[in-house]
């Protein structure tokens, strides 16, 4: 019994010794983002006993694995309030695994708002308020993406995308752009999108066009592709540029035209393009 | 005058303890422990052709991350099982007393069979990392040759773009930095193994060590939690707080070890936590082997 006491002792002194370091060392391992916060309440109650258990015992990473197998067999069937509930257990367990939050926004922004859309089962006045709702919602994956991956462009790019084709927000993807950009892995592309949105979007177009004119006179090769000079050309006639200030390239769309009427010539009677 | 001479052995030898750690890895090799490899070989290569919509990146991290997450595994039931039934095996084939009516402190008998079996985890966990390298190697090639494939037939990336995306996807391939995960794994496994051997000293049974390592495995895990919980949430009372504190300070916080996750994510470790990890290890594997010499020491078989 003595020999117990004892055993019980060292560990309790010992314990003494070593909880200040281990709270020092915990404290450096989170505050270099080695050690993830535990689940809270809610991802605890979602995830379930053994989920938890596993996900606090260091294998967050399987756990969410395991999610993403679930979620994946959930999107077959079109359960898109399983992918949803997935995917942010998913990036609640690993928050700075930026594909994550992209993939869970890709289901709601396209998967899930394309396929209500067409859902017979739901009554069509309320197919389209559906539709923007899974669009909003692959939007705020995409804005919490963004703020748990400050560095990486990938995020913006992506919601750049959401808001350029889904929302038609032309000034809203111009400034998301010109964000991505600021990021040393964003493609060379991002630069010129910022010119091509700001010329759709209403009040932008001077802005728009010094952009892309700036981009066009730095002469490098990808910045003199067709759509900087398509959309010059759309702009300088807008903004009714003197011509002598315009850009000396024809409009490609009117090349394509002209080269298009020449073909058509040459073409045996009875034989179309378009 | 007497010219005999007395042989003294030394209170400690590394070479005893050397001698029972080998003997020890042989014993548990003749187990067929590393038939896991098998089984962790058919994981890996499962999880590399695992392909849910993975992003290139993430078809490498998924390798990473099942690997990491089955070496794992395995080092904590090995740790607690092959601990476990050490003692009671050597009673079962009566070695132990052929040992201990050698002049072998106890000390050294406990310290070399827990070298064994952290040699057979520590062997292992270099054969399964060396293993998915392998893996990730060839993956990375792979997904590296047809993402550029794919970019080149796209004009609107540049070189640079292309650059830029064989680098980040080379980022999560074999990588010396996840050695430092599974190091973080080993030392996990250490101090596990350090505590079923101090149950196995009083335990009546392989499974009631089993058992009771297992459920401080757990509670190893997030009694801090708990204990903040009870205390500050649910404003327990002294004796909470008291029985709260007790389990801090006798219990391993089994957390701390946890960052092969992010360091899989491609987070980097500095060498002051790897050492401060490390020693922090090392303590707890010293403190419990000092407590099982204690109870051990005297023990009647």
């Amino acid at each position: 019994m003595k020999k117990y006491f004892m055993v019980i002792v060292l560990l309790l002194v010992s314990g003494m010794l070593r909880v200040p370091w281990e709270k020092q060392l915990t404290g450096q391992l989170t505050e270099e983002g080695l050690l993830l916060a535990p689940p809270g309440e809610t991802l605890r109650e979602q995830l379930g006993q053994s989920a938890t258990l596993a996900a606090l015992g260091g294998l967050r990473s399987l756990v969410s694995i395991y999610m993403v197998l679930h979620a994946h067999e959930a999107w077959q069937m079109t359960d898109w309030e399983t992918v949803e509930r997935d995917y942010r257990m998913i990036t609640t367990l690993e928050p700075r695994d930026v594909d994550n939050w992209i993939k869970g926004g890709w289901h709601m922004w396209a998967n899930a708002s394309a396929s209500v859309e067409v859902d017979e089962s739901i009554p069509l006045g309320l197919r389209e308020k559906l539709r923007q709702q899974y669009i909003d919602k692959g939007i705020e994956f995409l804005q919490q993406g963004i703020k748990n991956n400050p560095a990486t462009a990938k995020p913006w790019l992506e919601l750049g995308f959401v808001l350029r084709e889904k929302k038609k927000d032309f000034c809203a993807a111009a400034e998301v752009y010109r964000e991505a950009n600021k990021r040393p892995d964003a493609p060379a592309y991002t630069i010129r999108f910022v010119g091509y949105l700001s010329a759709l979007c209403p009040g932008k177009e001077r802005e728009a066009y010094d952009y892309l004119r700036a981009l066009y006179d730095q002469g490098e090769k990808h910045r003199r592709l067709p759509s900087v000079i398509a959309s010059l050309k759309e702009l300088e006639e807008k903004l009714d540029i003197p011509l002598i200030q315009r850009i000396p390239e024809i409009h490609p769309e009117v090349l394509r035209r002209e080269r298009a009427e020449k073909q058509k010539k040459r073409l045996p009677a009875g034989i179309h393009i378009k | 005058m007497s010219d005999t001479v007395t042989y003294r052995p030394p209170i400690f030898s590394l070479q005893r303890v050397w001698t029972l750690a080998s003997s020890t890895f042989t014993q548990l090799v003749r187990m067929k422990t590393f038939y896991f490899l098998a089984v962790f070989a058919v994981l890996v290569i499962a999880a590399s052709n695992l392909n849910l919509l993975y992003t290139p990146v993430q078809q490498l991290k998924v390798i990473r991350e099942t690997s990491l997450g089955a070496m794992s595994i395995f080092s904590w039931l090995f740790a607690i099982s092959a601990t476990a039934v050490l003692i009671p095996r050597d009673l079962e084939d009566r070695t132990l007393y052929t040992i201990l009516s050698k002049p072998v402190p106890r000390l050294e008998y406990l310290v070399g069979k827990l070298m064994g079996v952290l040699l057979v985890i520590g062997v292992a966990l270099a054969l399964m990392y060396a293993f998915f390298s392998v893996i990730l190697y060839f993956q990375e090639y792979r997904i590296i040759s047809n993402e550029m494939a794919h970019m080149a037939q796209n004009p609107r990336y540049t070189d640079q773009d292309r650059a830029s995306e064989a680098a980040m996807i080379a980022a999560y391939g074999p990588d010396l930095n996840l050695l430092i995960a599974v190091l973080a794994v080993f030392l996990k496994s250490a101090v596990l193994a350090a505590v079923a051997m101090l149950v196995s000293t009083f335990a009546s049974s392989s499974l009631f060590t089993i058992i009771i390592s297992t459920v401080i495995f757990l509670i190893g895990h997030f009694h801090k939690m708990a204990t903040d919980f009870w205390v500050v949430e649910q404003q327990g009372g002294m004796i909470t707080r008291i029985l709260g504190e007790i389990l801090v300070l006798v219990i391993p916080d089994f957390q701390i070890f946890n960052i092969a996750d992010s360091v899989s994510g491609g987070q980097t470790v500095s060498l002051n936590l790897v050492t401060q990890m490390s020693a922090l290890a090392l303590m707890y594997v010293a403190i419990f082997t000092i407590a099982s010499w204690f109870l051990f020491s005297d023990k009647e078989f």
